[in-house]
């Protein structure tokens, strides 16, 4: 478990809207960096460990922006090598790189994401927008996977039943047919079962109040705090033009004027925000742990 | 005041003719009430009138009243006060998640977080179900569903539960677990309960009033002991009695009914007549190996268990052969390892002596192995019946059953009977030498298991072997030549149905529960009925 199961859905996702889309919006390298750091840091610290085909595919990826990149776009300054009169340069390679770093980064964020984000975490969140999509998309979740079982389920039932032949690609296709049409009417026969059960109890298309999981406490409104004072640093900067980075036809120096660092930091403190705050429950774990086994004290439940 | 009063209620739907005549009731304050009878006499027609939000449309007189109110001018709030389950475990369950669907009707009715919550945690707490918060409702057995829907409809706060056939969908041991925990509503909160059942086997003994109904009139209502009394004599009804009824009256009908097995053994050891041991039966002719496992093997998964190990078996042609079990050990995989939609990893199958492998493409499935589904109903895909006979290409009096009264009605709208006997049309339409039968009895009466059983029969004298797994172990003693016992992917053991009934202890016949102490040998009540005839 993650110390973010205890927090409420609703600071996560706007935790994780802040990191991701400064850091998708602000094309600067060191704003880019420093948000695949964060994000592996907080990988690292999160305890799901099944990483290495994300890996796989984000080393893929940023190779493939580096080298698709510099072949499709032929602005910048130093050649490298020239192709059918087309200058493939430095400028374009690097900034394929550095493409490649953002997506690498949001990536990352995505997976930690939807790692934390369970189904009722994102309904929970939906619902703060419209009730009636949030109940949508519970039953949604709830009669689509039905519905692709049980589409198998009479796939193979109509094979052994021994009526229908599947030798031809046409009579294949004729068994799909088959197999949706029956679908449909068995789902709309079962649709009413469903729609007489929630008027059973009491569903009449009023409002309805959502149930509430998730409580907001004093760490979500001080995780809140922090991770909003740190992202408007960052989007304050951006505004002012001071995260603004050129590739072509010169690469940039990158800028270290007083506006940028605070952007910088800002988003630095944003990414690491999550990592400490994980890193820094475990610590407490550990000295919970050693206090309890110390501790004489044993409750009387076997 | 009585809590729930019918007047006079006759109902019929626009295109038909009054399903429900002139019915009158009250029921009190935690009864306990079974309704019961025929398929087709109206019991979930009188169910949904005493519920405002699924009352039928059609012609409707007389009244409801609930706590004095007439039901159609019920608020919205008042109306939830009655609580009604349906029989699907899958689709009457709303959402993803077993938290939500407990909370569902509270969030209708717009209750408080902290009403909501105290609810919340009463509930799962009472139910023992507090492990399955976070659990997704797709996850769940069949049993357990039926206990969420009921949970969910408990969490408003009813005053009477209605329920329609609750458990025939469900497996004998998980059916008999939620009949136990709806006991102990009613005596634990007084809850009243109105119920209809196929499997009156669990009912009986709990209610404490009976409503017989046929052909939409209430023909008996009243004390459960003294209404069986009064329609002994009506052989459709007691049919679907529990064991200990149909040997009462296989007895005589004397002295106080019993209802449970063990008020039954009492009741049998003071009226039987002694008598020698049935004489098991004979060992059935055999014919050629139709059907042979060796030694069987198959998971679903790297990584699961064996769903099948070392399972071995052998069916003869020409024979009715049932497979028993529990849910979950493998009876089901059995079925479509033999219908080649499975393939093992180990062992050889064998059908009509050639190997499974060797039936290359579909020419297993010519005129030689057919499997009819548990679940029937997606395999009508015309708008009536006449037209998927049609398709199949098969007529009304070719199969013994005669269907040709529901030709022009829609599949869905037949009876789970009758929906059971198009199908197994439709499956024989491929000229099947092996019939392959997944949970043939499930959602019957008893009405329509006899017609199902008897058709068996009729498909074995005609040279089709039929092979069937069920639950339902008083089926398969009237039904089987052979049965076999299934356990953690293996047959343990095979023998004829009255060798195999009356040595089980626990897996076997009411009346052999009852009976097979003091008369060895009898495992249904027709049995008891024989000896006391062949005394007279």
């Amino acid at each position: 478990m993650t110390c973010f199961d205890i927090f409420n859905p609703l600071t996560v996702f706007i935790f994780f809207a802040c990191v991701i889309v400064a850091g998708i919006f602000t094309m600067n390298p060191v704003i880019s960096l420093i948000s695949l750091a964060g994000a592996l840091a907080f990988r690292l610290a999160l305890p799901v460990k099944k990483d290495k085909k994300i890996h796989i595919w984000t080393v893929l990826m940023t190779i493939a922006c580096m080298v698709f990149n510099p072949v499709f776009g032929h602005i910048g300054s130093t050649v490298i090598v020239v192709i059918n009169n087309h200058n493939v340069t430095v400028e374009a390679a690097l900034y394929g790189l550095f493409l490649g770093i953002m997506l690498s980064g949001a990536v990352y964020w995505f997976a930690s994401f939807s790692a934390i984000m369970t189904s009722d975490k994102i309904t929970y969140i939906l619902g703060f927008v419209s009730r009636k999509a949030a109940l949508v998309v519970t039953m949604a979740l709830r009669f689509i996977p039905m519905y692709i079982r049980k589409a198998r389920q009479m796939s193979t039932d109509q094979k052994a039943l021994g009526l229908y032949k599947d030798e031809t690609i046409v009579s294949r296709l004729r068994g799909t047919m088959r197999v949706f049409s029956g679908l449909l009417s068995y789902m709309i026969e079962k649709t009413i079962i469903t729609s007489d059960s929630m008027s059973a109890r009491g569903y009449s298309g009023r409002r309805r109040r959502n149930y509430s999981l998730y409580p907001f406490a004093r760490r979500d409104a001080l995780f809140l705090a922090f991770s909003l004072v740190f992202a408007a640093c960052a989007v304050y900067a951006t505004a002012k033009n001071a995260l603004f980075y050129n590739f072509y036809p010169y690469m940039d120096k990158i800028s270290t004027q007083p506006l940028a660092m605070l952007g910088y930091i800002g988003y630095g403190l944003l990414c690491i925000c999550p990592s400490v705050t994980e890193g820094g429950n475990r610590l407490k774990w550990r000295c919970l742990r050693s206090k309890i086994s110390h501790s004489d004290i044993r409750l009387p439940i076997r | 005041m009585a809590l729930l009063e019918v007047k006079n209620l006759t109902f019929g739907y626009p295109s038909s003719d009054t399903i429900i005549n002139d019915v009158s009731f009250e029921i009190e304050r935690g009864d306990f009430v079974a309704l019961c009878g025929p398929t087709g006499s109206g019991k979930t027609t009188l169910l949904r009138l005493m519920k405002p939000e699924l009352t039928p449309l059609g012609g409707k007189s007389g009244s409801v009243l609930f706590g004095g109110v007439n039901t159609d001018e019920l608020s919205p709030e008042e109306s939830c006060k009655i609580g009604f389950v349906q029989q699907s475990p899958e689709h009457q369950i709303v959402t993803d998640k077993v938290w939500h669907e407990i909370v569902f009707g509270m969030e209708n009715l717009r209750c408080e977080q902290n009403l909501m919550k105290r609810r919340l945690a009463e509930i799962m707490s009472y139910f023992g179900i507090d492990s399955l918060f976070d659990a997704d409702t797709a996850d769940l057995s069949g049993g357990q569903k039926q206990m969420i829907s009921l949970a969910g409809v408990l969490a408003m706060n009813p005053e009477v539960i209605i329920l329609d056939e609750p458990t025939s969908q469900l497996d004998p041991v998980a059916a008999s677990d939620f009949m136990t925990t709806l006991k102990k509503l009613n005596e634990d909160l007084g809850m009243t309960i109105i119920i209809t059942e196929h499997r009156l086997e669990n009912v009986v003994p709990l209610c404490n009033k009976l409503c017989v109904l046929e052909g939409g009139r209430v023909t008996a209502f009243g004390e459960t002991r003294e209404t069986i009394k009064s329609v002994i004599d009506n052989d459709r009804i007691i049919a679907s009695m529990p064991g200990s009824v149909r040997i009462y009256k296989a007895l005589g009908a004397q002295g106080e009914c019993p209802l449970t097995v063990s008020q039954g053994k009492k009741y049998f050891a003071e009226h039987f007549v002694p008598c020698a041991p049935l004489s098991a039966d004979d060992e059935p002719k055999r014919g050629a190996k139709a059907v042979e496992l060796k030694n069987v093997y198959f998971r679903y998964d790297r990584n699961s268990p064996d769903a099948l190990r070392n399972a071995s078996l052998t069916v003869y042609e020409n024979e009715v052969f049932c497979l028993l079990g529990a849910n979950g050990s493998g009876k089901s995989t059995l079925l479509y390892t033999i219908a080649g939609l499975l393939t093992p990893y180990a062992g050889s199958v064998e059908i009509l002596g050639k190997n499974i492998r060797k039936y290359k493409g579909q020419s297993l499935y010519d005129n030689c192995v057919a499997l009819l589904p548990q679940d029937v109903q997606p395999m009508f895909l015309q708008s009536t019946l006449r037209e998927e006979f049609r398709k199949a290409h098969i007529s009304f009096d070719e199969p013994g059953f005669d269907l040709s009264y529901v030709a022009e009605t829609h599949p869905y709208d037949l009876s789970g009977g009758e929906q059971q006997l198009a199908a197994l049309a439709i499956a024989l339409a491929s000229k099947p030498k092996i019939l392959l039968l997944d949970e043939p009895t499930k959602g019957l009466d008893s009405y329509a298991k006899t017609a199902v059983c008897d058709e068996l029969k009729k498909l074995r004298d005609s040279g089709v072997t039929v092979i069937t797994v069920t639950h339902d172990v008083e089926f398969a003693a009237r039904c089987a030549d052979r049965a076999a016992m299934f356990f953690r992917g293996e047959v343990m053991c095979v023998d004829t149905p009255r060798r195999f009934f009356s040595e089980n202890l626990f897996y076997t016949t009411s009346a052999a529960k009852i009976a097979s102490g003091l008369c060895p040998g009898v495992i249904t009540p027709d049995d008891v009925s024989g000896i006391t005839e062949g005394r007279l």
